[in-house]
């Protein structure tokens, strides 16, 4: 998947140190220490964002660890093996494909808002 | 302190390896032989051990050769300068490269020896995180030579592995004695005992797949085992669980137990590890593995899987079946045997793995559900992938580079070449073999 630069830039600005992984045939955005809503703990973790579809999912948001102090979530990516480390993403489903990177991480971070 | 050097797996993709001996081989103008240079990747465990993946191969341009007849090849300093700057713009680690063109297991030559390590400290000190060293090939076999912070300490890796169809080992301590087991097997090849005191296999899955597995490999010979499985027996297990006893089942005894109390009744010095969770959390001793079986129903486990393997060069073959039932119609049994080969086509290029299928299954929480399961077809598929694993290791049908993906009718009790190899590339564009070991971010 080619992602388009511009909006590579605009995420760049809220994560400036981000990388693209491929695997399996999927574009990965790696972004290290990520602020995560302020309700969350610990407020950062590297984070990877699937921008394209898999497994059912328009877009995912995959953490390391399980943040604490969220809404409960259904975690049914748990332990999942991606570019060589270990991921958990919750279920949470975004059915406009049109969003610009910004866009879906943004409504992806929304389950972790209290 | 003094602390203990670590111990390194050296893994090789065939192609690369077959592209470094074609270079290697060419004759150079003037100089004797020729020198090449590996990138690799390392993953460091947490039990000390590293795997190394050579990812890349690169050639030395004839202008960077010096004539100079006191050696077989002289190659000027901006050619290490080369290989210091890519190991610090990839954050890949740097081997040299030669061949002796001799069979059996090289060694460093005095001259080898004399100019080798200090090439290697400079690729190490470009970047200690990373492994750099020297390798030589011979026709058959490999030493390496791994720079380790201490500089009077080289490290020979434990096992170095070129990974294709079929593989090469070298192992570092295996000293394998003959032993009648082997008598009426030795059309295998005269190096069987060395391959099965050797390889380890991992099998992910003890069930009725996994444990006719275990029991096969057994009686062959082989000798190391990573099992895993973090269930228990239960008594609708019995209808096929190789190995599983009535007692076991009050017992409540883990699936892993049973099948290392099954190998050990057939080889009692089988060096068995079973652990009690699923793979994604214990990946490490999974990557230590050489070969990797998966015997698991859900597709989602079989894709993760998959990937692991093809991140740490280890060739993975999937099992599995299934009971379809039209209205009307009898009962169909219906099942697959997959070799995913690094660096050949994987299970998405087989379209055995589909976003549909993954998406049924996400639709219901990742439950491939309770399954029709019989211990008959579970025999045939496990021993169709016992006789490729075994080809694999040895290459005693002397195939190269084949694709297997097998397709069985159990109403027929026909095991076929699936149709769909005829249109497959025996290429892959879902994995990369430069993308291989943990990703550094």
């Amino acid at each position: 998947m080619k992602l388009l630069e511009d909006q590579i830039e605009e995420l760049k600005r809220i994560s400036p140190s981000l990388s693209i992984a491929e695997e399996g045939g999927f574009t990965y955005i790696f972004m290290k220490n990520f602020k995560l809503p302020e309700n969350c703990t610990p407020a950062t973790m590297d984070v990877l964002l699937l921008p394209m579809f898999k497994d059912g999912y328009n877009y995912r948001l995959f953490l390391p660890q399980i943040p604490g102090n969220i809404p409960s979530l259904n975690w049914n990516a748990r332990n999942v093996r991606i570019l060589g480390h270990t991921w958990n993403a919750c279920s949470w489903a975004i059915t406009r494909t049109d969003l610009r990177l910004i866009e879906m991480l943004s409504l992806l971070l929304k389950p972790l808002r209290k | 302190m003094k602390s203990t050097p670590p111990e390194y797996i050296m893994r090789i993709p065939a192609s690369i390896y077959k592209q470094a001996i074609d270079d290697l081989k060419r004759p150079h103008p003037f100089a004797f032989e020729r020198v090449g240079f590996f990138s690799t990747s390392v993953s460091k465990m947490h039990n000390g051990k590293c795997i190394v993946t050579i990812t890349e191969y690169h050639s030395l341009a004839d202008s960077q050769y010096i004539d100079d007849k006191n050696a077989g090849a002289v190659i000027s300093s901006e050619s290490i300068r080369q290989c210091m700057q890519r190991i610090l713009k990839t954050k890949k680690g740097c081997f040299h490269v030669h061949l002796h063109n001799h069979s059996g297991k090289p060694s460093p030559s005095f001259t080898d020896l004399s100019s080798l390590p200090s090439v290697a400290r400079s690729f190490f000190n470009a970047n200690p995180d990373l492994c750099s060293g020297y390798l030589i090939l011979s026709k058959n076999s490999f030493y390496a030579s791994i720079q380790n912070p201490n500089p009077s300490v080289s490290i020979e890796p434990e096992r170095i592995t070129i990974v294709g169809y079929p593989m090469s080992f070298s192992f570092k301590s295996i000293n394998a004695k003959k032993s009648d087991h082997h008598d009426r097997q030795t059309f295998l090849g005269e190096n069987l005992e060395y391959l099965l005191e050797g390889v380890r296999v991992g099998i992910v899955g003890m069930g009725g797949g996994g444990s006719h597995i275990i029991q096969q490999l057994a009686h062959i010979g082989i000798k190391n085992y990573v099992l895993f499985d973090d269930d228990i027996i239960e008594r609708s297990n019995l209808n096929r669980l190789v190995g599983g006893w009535d007692s076991d089942v009050a017992k409540k005894s883990l699936k892993v137990n049973i099948a290392k109390r099954l190998i050990r009744k057939i080889l009692p010095k089988a060096v068995v590890n079973p652990i009690v969770l699923r793979w994604q959390n214990n990946p490490e001793e999974l990557q230590q593995c050489d070969i990797v079986i998966g015997c698991m129903d859900a597709f989602t486990d079989r894709e993760q899987l998959e990937a692991e393997c093809r991140r740490f060069l280890m060739p993975y073959i999937d099992i599995g079946m299934d009971v379809f039932q039209l209205p009307g119609q009898a009962p169909h049994i219906a099942g697959q045997v997959i070799l995913s080969m690094p660096g050949s086509s994987c299970m998405r290029c087989m379209q055995f793995i589909t976003e549909e299928k993954l998406a049924f299954e996400a639709g219901k929480y990742g439950v491939a559900g309770n399954r029709p399961q019989v211990v008959w077809p579970n025999g045939v598929l496990a021993s169709s992938a016992v006789g490729i694993l075994i080809d694999l290791i040895t290459g005693w049908t002397r195939q190269e580079n084949v694709l297997k993906y097998l397709t069985y009718d159990g109403n027929s009790g026909v095991v076929v070449k699936h149709p769909r190899l005829n249109y497959t590339k025996n290429e892959c564009t879902h994995f990369c073999l430069t993308e291989t070991g943990t990703k550094i971010f």
